[in-house]
């Protein structure tokens, strides 16, 4: 007898972990492209895009961030957002180099949704590798106006000091 | 005894959380690449059983799948394999014109029964409880259970799905039956899916069943489903208003549509119950899946691209159960998908405030956690074991948050 109570009591449970596991969802991404290649003049400052989707039919919460936090001048237009089932959404990449940077530069653009639901959660991320080329200027100044004004006004009072000096 | 009563009790509970879901039964249906291939092609034939149009594993216990060529002849499908989501098997496609493959899976026998409202804790305003299998109602715990309660069916299920392939896109000849006992027949043509009103007839062996027996219903996604009921003629029209893949699915509409088999009044009941008594016998169910065409659509134009990384993950979340220091745990399954076009790499990365997880979790048994990466190639999936090594010194306890991250990168 308790045998058989024993035996209801393992196949019933079976049936539901068999069930429980069978409703759990997958946690998806899908990004475009799969890198980025960016070639720049420092002074410059250049936006690249990106296409964030939720392959999933739950809506899901996502991040954008540069691996690398070292370079500090990648900015991200959202970082943080959400995605209904089957939505996208494009994000801007904006590369802002200090006007020391010159160089080649490596990160990676990361891309991750996680839903915490407390325990061990499984989340799902995308790296796009981003290779970064700046360049030195090739202006030799740059061709701000107001800076351009201040340096003719420099020139017009050195002027003037130097024929007053003549006149003395 | 006591432990008896308490192993009834158990099984009681489980059997009621288990009804939560089977109140909305699996479907089965039948999964390819494409509707139009080319000549030549090896295409992949997929089973699998879910809700909503997600495969959720193969369909158990009795299944088969039978091919219908170009010239009519028929042929089985043999099994090729299986993993966690689907039962497999493929064909060549080497005539010119249209193939049906149909497939044929018999279910394990259910019982429904009316316990009365109140008698299931999770689901206090639903009176039905369902087993499944050989069940000794001796043994029952029946104490929430109405005075009236009774056996409502005894079902076994099959489940008939059907999909067609074409090597020249040309669907003339899906408008007929192959056969299948209940059967989904498109009346219009197929390759207009998911661009307006579609009809369609469900047939009984050749036959359509009486007016307002049979439901269908098509479900594109968890979001997006439309039903309609079966005239007199087993005919329907679905408004089928959104571009992409469709599975068409049928169901009786009541408890008393069911129609192979009879009703027996000497299955168990209360003491209070004087109806007719149960519906023993077969429950029938069919499923079409029609998919968006993907090549060659002679009738309007359609691409949709791929983003270069698009990547799975299941299940969500990782549930090691309880354990001590110096256990390790039941092997626990992730599968990776991998549905963009590029072949990925994955590695992970696992986070905790603990350590529990960050030094104790291992991959198909001999990795390390940080030690692992796999490929997965653009339309395959990868199935990875994981396991949970707690250390002999580890200190904490109750439950440990932590978070396992799956990186893709295309390679």
């Amino acid at each position: 007898m308790k045998l058989k109570i024993l035996s209801i009591g393992i196949v019933s449970l079976l049936c539901c972990l068999l069930i429980s596991t069978s409703c759990v969802y997958a946690i998806g991404i899908g990004v475009n492209p799969t890198k980025i290649e960016a070639e720049i003049e420092n002074y410059e400052s250049i936006q690249k895009n990106i296409t964030v989707s939720n392959p999933e039919n739950i809506g899901l919460e996502f991040h954008v961030y540069a691996e690398n936090e070292s370079i500090d001048w990648i900015k991200i237009s959202d970082p943080k957002f959400s995605l209904q089932p089957n939505q996208k959404k494009e994000v801007t990449i904006f590369f802002t180099p200090h006007t020391e940077e010159v160089g080649e530069f490596n990160t990676k653009i990361c891309i991750v949704t996680l839903k915490s639901d407390g325990g061990f959660n499984i989340g799902s991320g995308v790296k796009i590798p981003t290779h970064i080329t700046i360049k030195k200027t090739t202006t030799l100044l740059p061709l701000d106006p107001i800076i351009i004004a201040l340096i003719i006004t420099g020139l017009l009072v050195i002027l003037i000091c130097i024929s007053r000096f003549k006149k003395s | 005894m006591e432990n008896s009563k308490i192993f009834v009790i158990f099984a009681m509970l489980c059997v009621v959380l288990c009804t939560a879901s089977v109140a909305s039964a699996h479907s089965t249906w039948i999964e390819t690449d494409a509707m139009c291939v080319d000549l030549g092609d090896t295409v992949d034939v997929r089973l699998t059983e879910g809700h909503n149009f997600i495969g959720e594993g193969p369909p158990p216990f009795d299944v088969s799948a039978e091919l219908v060529d170009p010239s009519g002849a028929r042929t089985p499908l043999n099994k090729t394999g299986e993993d966690d989501l689907y039962w497999h098997s493929s064909f060549d496609a080497d005539q010119i014109g249209l193939y049906a493959i149909l497939g044929r899976h018999v279910d394990e026998t259910w019982w429904k029964v009316y316990t009365g409202p109140g008698s299931r804790p999770d689901r206090p305003d639903y009176p039905y409880t369902w087993f499944p299998g050989d069940v000794n109602w001796d043994e029952i715990d029946k104490t929430n259970w109405a005075d009236d309660w009774h056996v409502v069916r005894y079902c076994k299920p099959y489940k008939y799905s059907k999909a067609f392939v074409s090597t020249n896109c040309n669907f003339y000849g899906t408008d007929s039956a192959f056969g299948q006992p209940l059967e989904i027949i498109p009346l219009d043509d197929v390759a207009t899916i998911g661009t307006g009103d579609f009809e369609f007839q469900v047939l009984w062996k050749g036959r359509p069943l009486p007016n307002g027996t049979i439901k269908i219903t098509g479900t594109k996604d968890r979001e997006t489903k439309v039903s309609a009921i079966c005239d007199g003629e087993g005919k329907a029209t679905l408004p089928l208003n959104s571009s992409g893949d469709w599975l068409i699915t049928t169901s009786v509409t009541n408890d008393t549509a069911y129609w192979d088999g009879k009703y027996d009044d000497t299955l168990p009941h209360g003491d209070a119950y004087t109806g007719p008594g149960g519906f023993v016998g077969n429950d029938h169910r069919a499923a079409l899946t029609l998919l968006q065409l993907r090549k060659y659509n002679a009738v309007a134009m359609h691409a949709e691209i791929r983003p270069g990384i698009r990547f799975s993950v299941t299940p969500t979340s990782l549930d090691f159960g309880e354990l001590d220091p110096g256990d390790t745990s039941d092997p626990k399954t992730v599968v990776l998908q991998n549905t963009g076009s590029k072949d990925l790499l994955i590695t992970m990365e696992v986070t905790d405030t603990n350590g529990l997880y960050s030094e104790g979790l291992y991959i198909n048994t001999h990795y390390f956690w940080n030690e692992f990466e796999t490929t997965v190639q653009n339309g395959n999936h990868v199935s990875l074991d994981t396991e949970l090594r707690v250390p002999e010194d580890f200190t904490g306890s109750g439950e440990m948050q932590g978070e396992i991250i799956f990186w893709a990168e295309a390679i």
